[in-house]
């Protein structure tokens, strides 16, 4: 895509929970950041004052900043947001005749305990399933049936199905149709059907196939996305068309992308139609941005975290590659779209801290203060001490610069709360229980990090640990030297990620086909599947405005041993299209994986090896904004030290004297010494005795240990 | 005061189990049987009961324990007949 | 020890058995394993009582720590670092042959400080049925290989004679191969992060922390045993195997803050093996019990002190020696659950605080469908059917019962989509869905248990066997509580064809399977082309009088399929005119039906 000459912006908004964050790129020119509070459910309002946010920094008025921009990209909670609140379309569901009922079973107790922590799930009793997203009145079967190979062993009569919408639409008054049938990735022919006459008699319905949505194996996750796509459609198509409008008032003229959970970007019009690809869209945007920042500064095994106000999320990206969750969820919902693996746990910043009243031990989360009201210590009506609370009274928070001094910390009423609700049921002063709390936070995020890399046969300490979000700053000198990781980055646009991670991102669009093949199949065979994905795909981006020197194409395979349930992803890195060593090559590269990931000897080779899915990951290039390169200033950070107070210290087992600074006088180059404590507007960042600090060029803090 | 005994049934401070629909003394704190004994027993057939399938057995019964006074529900239990009612004794 | 430490190392301690938990499950890859999550993985004290048990099948928490027991009784003086050992007699410690112990000593600078344990379902353990369950058995020796104790590994060296020995017993020895190389790396794996944890924080911290939990757990539950009423629930299991009936009987007492499963007064053992061994029984008390009574207490030794078992032997639930025993997983140990569910049940609903914690039988009738034959691709395979795993709940006493939730001695089971089997075993379903009317009738209606049938496809030799140890069939097993009633049985029904090649692909319901009609329950089955089978399961018990349901529960009931209108009429009393509800004459016909308790009874 070219740069028209008069417009220089590219501007990245991410509509999340609490904040909607800007990032504003041009050539040559520092990164701009603004941050406004979200609108729920009129989000536009939010991105709007968010946008005017950072075009205020600027020094320029917001209409002003939208004339000289060229793109706009998006990312926004709205989908989890429509699932969360139980917010979306009347819809009706079609399956196939005999299995109407896989929706409401979930799998047996799959549905009841999944989503659920181990404590809950031992509580049997009180587990539930949730209620479907579709009335289980709404649910019809269509006479037919596809069977394994794709042959069709039951016709479908177009009578049956004008029968069948006639129901759902006329009498019932469904607003969006889902179709689900048997095996229709292999064969789509009646789910298509079904399309057609429902174009012809009730064009006003939303209606998502199955086989369109989600063509691959697994007819429970199948038939649940396709009924979340459409339970969500309506809303995100309006939303989507109301964002233009209200953008096409201003001067803006460029197109808008929208991200996807597996952290690619789709024009706004086709990610009108996949309302399900936006689910977790703004935490995988900051996986991209991880990775991207990573690739800056070469560093290809990252772990990356992100704390915000509720939950810590963790992804890892191993050689420069993002991993796929294997069984994804929103809210209690099982679905099968691809999307970026993270795990997160309630330990945010908001997160309330108790005292398990059987056990007498201490908890961090679930629960959260969230912002409104809050940490004891913001003055907004939180009753409850939390994370935050906690920070402050071991000193890592100043009270009077919090926000750039716009908001003034009480740690007095805090210190009164926590006293009688912590500390003195855990038998402890006040400040050894808020250590203790904080020491217990810490490690309950360094077994969360521990469970997503061990379970990869992955070791923290060959990664690199990118530190996000507000709070992140004041926790991961603690977990990342427990973990033992090589370094910990804090990015300049920590606050900011998942805004960042948007204009690193690429248009990327998935196919996928499933087919078993032996591994013993020519590669003829293999590519014989790819031919005509490519050439859509092709198709597709050429639509889109991309050359071929601008179109990327990735194959992957998900492979397995035959006679066990695991799959694998693989990546194919030989030339495509394939050639018969390309193809070994790819099989060895499954073996090798495999044996990472799963153990020494847990390959049952002799059952022979199978692909299963062959997917297509189809890139636009789009051009990103270089990071601005600053000179280095010289070791001396005297310029920016501002004062010592009193912080907790690991190594000293208390509070101990530490180094305060003030991120904006830092200068590239500059290098300072834990313990210290390091103010930035929006953010703090602390470090540990023995570990050592410093800013690089892009002004992004490095912490390393002796 | 009446403890409770079970979703159907209290017992007295004195000991009596009564039926907590209509207050009934089923089991007075002196009788010499179980409170089970005492009660109106309807028994059928469990073979032929709506919605279950024929290969259960043909001399299963579901036996149902009402309140001799009011004719709730007190209890119900399957039994083959030669097999003795299944006794619950709460002590509180 | 301070609260923080404490807490953080209880956390790691938990994570140490959850780490072998995802390692068992990648090494094996095995679908019973990963879809079934039929396995237990565990960390034991160095005397073997338990430190930390997981949410594998509940069944296998105690009699691991028994195995752990006979081990270090049967190798006093010959515990060595580096020693994996192996068990599988019933009648030392396990379930049942298949369900294969692996045990390993977790040494920390020369000392025994813990053991590690687990198993899973082996793939199939030499009976003289495939896959482990074998109905056709008359004694234990038909069971396959069985052992009280095996060193398999010696000081880190595999001992070569032993494993190939064992394989050489077994049919796909290179599947068994793999289920026993997952049991040793998932001991591996419990034993390094194990150390990890005593090198961080000291052996004695994690010793202290040990004892702690143990303390806290039966405190915690004794406590609990005194805020529940002296008392004593009696519950009766019945089971049918070839018109040989069988009962198991328990009368649970407590007394203050113990609680005592008494089971005098149950059948001898069976000639079938349906029987189970007195650590079975205990294990199967403890699989509603941590559960129902413990769903907020760590699940190690301290929940089991309170605990009292009298199970006489000779009896059906403490066999003796050769009584064949490989289907007690869903035989007798099933019942001894079932029992145990239902007085535990009646116990909370006496108590005014815990009657929200009481349950009716959750899914009882535990069945085992393995098939075998050969696949498409020409390969023997042996697969079961998942439909076990997904079960039907109880309902409780505010509440109806999850329908197809699950089961409770398996906390996270999931049956496996259709797609899934249809793609690797040579059949394909006509339909799956909640069974109509299974739920035990009560005010609060017992979960759906459910239905399917399958017919062969694609099989190169036109049609697969399968292995049925499906006894409950004649008799329901998933009680109700306080008047509410039983699930419905299972049924098992060959439908013959007529040899004609029919794909039934219309057939999407009992009523339309067309041919002679066979019920069957235990053996072996051919199921040829253009026969098919039908399997419908029951569902949980229901709690409280069905009279007393809400009209519009039950209307709403009848228009979502999960109640017919005939019992609604019969079993709920509730009358439907043109799919509405008829107040007055559902008022009419509820009144009849309870005078009706009240002519036909004669006072006992």
């Amino acid at each position: 895509m070219d740069v028209p000459a008069a417009k220089k912006y590219m501007i990245a908004t991410d509509v999340g929970g609490t904040c909607t964050d800007t990032v504003v790129f041009a050539a040559g020119e520092p990164i701009r950041i603004g941050k406004a509070l979200s609108t729920p459910p009129d989000f536009a309002t939010g991105i709007f004052d968010s946008i005017e946010s950072a075009a205020t920094a600027m020094g320029k008025s917001r209409d002003g900043l939208l004339a000289e921009t060229y793109l706009f990209i998006h990312g926004s909670t709205v989908v989890d947001n429509t699932i969360f609140t139980r917010d979306g379309a009347k819809v009706g569901l079609i399956s196939t005749e005999g299995f109407e009922d896989t929706i409401k079973v979930t799998r047996g107790a799959y549905g009841r305990w999944g989503g659920l922590t181990e404590d809950r799930i031992k509580h049997i009793v009180k587990t539930e399933r949730a209620a479907p997203l579709v009335d289980p009145a709404l649910v019809l079967g269509a006479p037919e049936r596809v069977d394994a190979a794709g042959e069709v062993l039951r016709e479908l009569d177009e009578k049956e199905v004008e029968k069948m919408l006639e129901f759902l639409v006329n009498e019932k008054g469904v607003d969006a149709i889902a179709v689900s049938l048997l095996w229709s990735f292999i064969n789509p022919v009646n789910e298509r059907l079904i399309k057609e006459v429902a174009a012809r008699v009730a064009p006003n319905v939303y209606c998502t196939l199955s086989s369109d949505i989600a063509p691959l194996p697994g007819e429970y996750e199948r038939t649940s996305t396709a009924v979340i796509n459409a339970y969500a459609g309506k809303i995100t198509q309006s939303y989507l068309t109301d964002l233009e409008k209200r953008l096409a008032e201003t001067a803006y003229r460029g197109q808008i992308m929208v991200m996807q959970g597996y952290g690619g970007l789709l024009p706004a019009n086709e990610a009108a139609d996949r309302s399900v690809g936006m689910l977790e869209c703004g935490p995988a945007a900051g996986v991209i941005g991880g990775k991207s920042l990573g690739q800056l500064l070469g560093q290809p095994d990252i772990i990356a975290t992100d704390m915000g106000g509720t939950t810590f999320k963790v992804s890892v990206i191993q050689d420069g590659e993002i991993e796929y969750a294997r069984e994804p969820m929103v809210d209690r919902f099982h679905y099968s779209a691809p999307k970026i693996e993270v795990v997160s746990i309630g330990a945010g910043g908001g997160s309330i801290v108790s005292i398990d009243p059987l056990t007498g031990e201490p908890k961090v989360g679930p629960q959260s203060a969230g912002s409104r009201p809050g940490p004891i210590c913001y003055g907004l009506g939180g009753a409850e001490p939390t994370l935050t609370d906690v920070f402050m009274l071991i000193g890592y928070m100043n009270p009077d610069t919090f926000l750039g001094g716009t908001m003034r910390l009480d740690v007095e009423p805090a210190r009164k709360v926590f006293e009688e609700k912590i500390a003195k049921p855990l038998g402890m002063s006040v400040n050894d229980a808020a250590i203790g709390i904080y020491r217990l936070a810490s490690a309950q995020i360094t077994d969360l990090i521990r469970e997503i890399t061990v379970e990869r046969g992955l070791d923290p300490r060959d990664f690199v640990l990118h530190s996000f979000g507000g709070s992140c700053g004041m926790l991961s000198s603690m977990f990342g030297a427990e973990l033992g990781v090589k370094k910990i980055v804090v990015p300049y646009t920590a606050s900011v990620n998942c805004a960042f991670g948007l204009v690193s991102a690429d248009i990327v669009h998935q196919y996928s086909a499933t087919k078993t093949l032996p591994a013993t199949a020519s590669a003829h065979e293999v590519n014989a599947i790819y031919e005509p994905m490519v050439r859509e795909a092709a198709e597709q981006l050429k639509r889109e405005g991309f050359s071929e020197e601008t179109m990327q194409m990735e194959w992957s395979v998900d492979l397995r041993y035959a006679r066990q349930v695991h799959e694998l992803t693989t990546p194919v890195r030989a030339s495509i299209p394939l050639d018969d060593q390309g193809l070994a090559m790819l099989i060895s590269d499954f073996e090798a994986l495999y044996e990472r990931k799963f153990g020494k000897g847990s390959a049952y080779r002799e059952a022979g090896i199978e692909m299963k899915l062959f997917r297509l990951t189809a890139r636009g290039l789009l051009q990103k904004p270089e990071v601005p390169k600053l000179p280095f200033q010289g070791v001396d950070a005297k310029g920016a030290l501002i004062g010592r107070r009193n912080i907790f210290v690991e190594a000293r087992a208390g509070m101990a004297p530490a180094d305060i600074y003030d991120f904006d006088k830092l200068q590239p180059g500059n290098v300072l010494s834990g313990p210290a404590v390091i103010h930035t507007p929006i953010t703090t960042i602390v470090l540990q005795e023995g570990q050592r600090g410093s800013m690089d060029e892009y002004r992004n803090v490095i912490i390393e240990f002796a | 005061m009446s403890i409770r005994i079970s979703p159907t049934l209290s017992a007295t401070d004195s000991g009596d189990i009564c039926c907590n629909a209509c207050g009934h003394s089923v089991a007075p704190h002196d009788s010499k049987t179980q409170w089970k004994d005492r009660a109106m027993l309807a028994t059928e057939r469990v073979r032929g009961m709506a919605g279950w399938p024929d290969a259960v057995h043909p001399q299963l019964v579901l036996r149902k324990f009402a309140c001799p006074s009011c004719g709730s529900l007190l209890d119900s239990e399957v039994a083959l007949p030669e097999d003795p009612y299944l006794y619950d004794v709460v002590i509180g | 020890m301070d609260p923080i430490t404490f807490s953080i190392v209880r956390h790691r301690l938990f994570r140490v058995v959850e780490e072998a938990v995802i390692t068992l499950k990648h090494v094996s890859g095995t679908a019973i394993t990963n879809e079934g999550h039929d396995l237990m993985v565990s960390l034991y004290r160095a005397d073997g009582s338990l430190l930390m048990g997981g949410v594998g099948f509940l069944h296998h928490l105690t009699s691991a720590a028994e195995a752990c027991k006979a081990i270090i009784r049967r190798f006093e003086g010959q515990i060595e670092e580096g020693d994996v050992f192996m068990l599988n007699d019933p009648y030392t410690a396990a379930l049942h042959t298949s369900d294969v112990y692996m045990l390993a000593p977790i040494h920390h600078e020369g000392t025994l400080v813990a053991w590690s344990a687990c198993f899973v379902h082996v793939s199939d353990i030499g009976a003289m049925n495939p896959g482990g369950f074998a109905p056709d058995a008359g004694d234990i020796y038909s069971e396959g290989f069985s052992s009280p104790g095996l060193k398999l590994i010696s000081r880190g060296e595999l001992r070569r004679d032993i494993w190939d020995t064992f394989l050489n017993m077994v049919r796909s020895p290179e599947m068994v191969a793999l289920d026993l190389r997952s049991l040793i790396a998932c001991n591996n794996v419990a034993g390094e992060r194990m150390l990890a944890l005593i090198e961080k924080y000291g052996a004695d911290t994690v010793d202290e922390v040990g004892r702690t939990l143990i303390e806290q757990s039966e405190n915690l539950l004794r406590q609990r045993l005194l805020e529940l009423p002296n008392g004593s629930w009696q519950s009766r299991q019945y089971v049918d195997v070839k018109g040989e009936t069988s009962k198991i009987l328990l009368t649970m007492t407590k007394q203050d803050d113990t609680l005592t499963f008494d089971f005098t007064g149950s059948s001898p053992q069976s000639a079938y093996s349906v029987n189970c061994t007195k650590w079975a029984a205990l294990g199967g008390l403890f699989a509603p019990l941590f559960p129902l009574l413990c769903y907020d207490i760590t699940w190690n030794q301290g929940a089991v002190a309170p605990i009292k078992m009298i199970a006489p032997e000779g009896s059906i639930v403490n066999c003796v020696r050769p009584a064949p025993v490989s289907v007690a997983t869903v035989g007798a140990i099933q019942s001894v659950n079932n029992a145990a569910c239902s007085a535990i049940g009646k116990m909370l609903a006496a108590s005014e605080k815990y009657a929200d914690e009481a349950t009716a039988v959750w899914h009882a009738n535990h069945f085992a469908v393995f098939m075998f034959g050969r696949t498409r691709e020409g390969r023997l395979a042996i697969d079961t059917l998942t439909e076990t795993f997904a079960g039907a709940g109880g309902a409780k006493t505010y509440g109806d019962g999850v329908d197809i939730g699950g089961e409770m001695p398996n906390p996270i089971s999931r049956m496996a989509n259709v797609e899934t089997v249809e793609g690797a075993f040579p059949i394909r379903y006509l339909f799956r869905r909640r069974m109509r009317d299974s739920g035990g009738a009560g005010e609060y209606r017992g979960g759906l248990g459910g239905e399917i049938a399958i017919v062969p496809h694609g099989s190169p030799d036109g049609g697969i066997n399968f292995v049925l140890s499906g006894k409950g069939s004649k008799f329901p097993m998933s009680d109700g509580l306080a008047g509410g009633g039983s699930g419905a049985s299972n049924d098992y029904v060959l439908i013959k064809g007529a040899g004609e090649d029919s794909r039934r692909s219309g057939e999407t319901d009992f009523e339309s399977l067309r041919g002679e009609r066979k019920p069957i329950s235990w053996g072996v089955f051919p199921l040829a082309k253009g026969d098919a089978f039908y399997l419908r399961w029951n569902g949980g018990g229901g709690v409280g009088d069905a009279l007393a349901r809400s009209v519009e529960a039950v209307g709403a009931d009848v228009v979502n399929g999960t109640i017919s209108e005939l019992a609604a009429k019969e079993l709920y009393g509730v009358i439907l005119k043109n799919g509405q509800v008829d107040m007055s004459a559902t008022q009419d016909c509820r009144a009849r039906l309870k005078a009706a308790r009240m002519e036909q009874g004669a006072m006992a």
